[in-house]
């Protein structure tokens, strides 16, 4: 995975989303677009899937220090 | 008797994921008064020999999504949309024609498809063999409608439920190329003219390039009259068709060859 943060990584999708939608694109390459839009989401969804975790273990140490 | 039916055909090339014209062209259709519209095969998705390249959730994804489309548009235009699209199923790619109307969508899965070396869409698609089922069949403003496959078309039996059933009206989409304009414009003249029905063929266009040989689909679009003549048809370039069929048309023809009345009157063949 690239160092990019999630709102990069959502940016690039968006892009290669109106790339795909060009009338002239070939074949070829909009199935290359297209695998490095899903690895863009894939990867961005990781990052978020990574937040919540960490969220998560900060949210049940604060109740434990509440306890 | 019921008043014309206005129907549209819509000849396009491949969409890919984008599919912005399609408004332009229902848009009009429905000022147009048309009531039925048609796309020819391989529009919504690429080619067969194409989809091979190409991953199984991206192949999802175009049909997902112009499916969706399509359900908008058969609501907001109150239209019945048929349109070829593949599916993906569990064991892999099957050819369908699909029926969107304002209420809902229907699918008629083809059964005869093309098993030639060159152009094997039997080994590639995972649409079952099995005994003949009926073809979809339909009715909009008091006209009975069939949907035909177009390789379907070389096949008695398909016609021989048109007379049985008596269809007003033979939806046929096809991706033909090569140089086959004037085979497929006979035989589709022939059986509109045998078989007492209008017959819309919707033909699709865009190029396929296949090592050193360039498929050429050619539009050629046409509805042709239960009299065997062309009514109207489109030529290479991007277009649309709207006409009108008429029972009263359908009715002189009947009257006027009784062919179905001949038949009747005999039993069949041993």
């Amino acid at each position: 995975m690239t160092n990019e943060s999630f709102e990069e990584k959502i940016a690039n999708a968006k892009s290669i989303m109106e790339k795909l939608m060009k009338q002239d694109i070939s074949l070829e390459d909009s199935v290359k677009l297209y695998e490095d839009g899903i690895k863009n989401i894939q990867e961005a969804s990781t990052i978020l899937e990574n937040a919540k975790a960490k969220i998560k273990i900060i949210e049940q140490s604060s109740i434990k220090d509440d306890a | 008797m019921s008043s014309p039916l206005v129907v549209a055909a819509l000849q396009l090339q491949t969409l890919g994921f984008n599919p912005s014209r399609l408004e332009f062209y229902f848009k009009n259709a429905h000022a147009r008064g048309a009531k039925i519209i048609v796309l020819g095969e391989y529009v919504l998705n690429h080619f067969f020999k194409e989809l091979a390249s190409m991953p199984k959730s991206m192949v999802k994804e175009q049909s997902d999504k112009h499916l969706k489309l399509l359900k908008s548009y058969a609501k907001e235009y109150d239209m019945t949309i048929i349109a070829p699209i593949v599916l993906l199923k569990k064991d892999g790619y099957i050819k369908t024609i699909a029926k969107i109307s304002p209420v809902g969508v229907n699918y008629y899965e083809q059964q005869i498809l093309i098993p030639y070396g060159h152009w094997d869409e039997q080994s590639f698609f995972t649409n079952t063999i099995e005994t003949l089922k009926p073809p979809m069949i339909f009715s909009l403003d008091g006209f009975k409608i069939m949907v035909m496959a177009g390789y379907e078309m070389h096949f008695p039996p398909f016609w021989d439920y048109v007379r049985s059933k008596k269809i007003d009206l033979v939806i046929l989409p096809t991706s033909s190329t090569f140089g086959s304009h004037n085979r497929w414009r006979e035989i589709i003249k022939t059986q509109a003219f045998l078989y007492e029905t209008y017959v819309l063929r919707v033909n699709r266009l865009g190029e396929y390039n296949d090592k050193d040989v360039k498929w050429r689909f050619y539009g050629d679009s046409m509805l042709v009259r239960p009299d065997g003549e062309v009514e109207m048809m489109l030529e290479d370039k991007e277009s649309m068709l709207v006409e009108e069929i008429d029972k009263k048309v359908l009715k002189h023809h009947k009257k006027e060859w009784r062919f179905e009345q001949a038949l009747n009157m005999r039993k069949e063949l041993p």
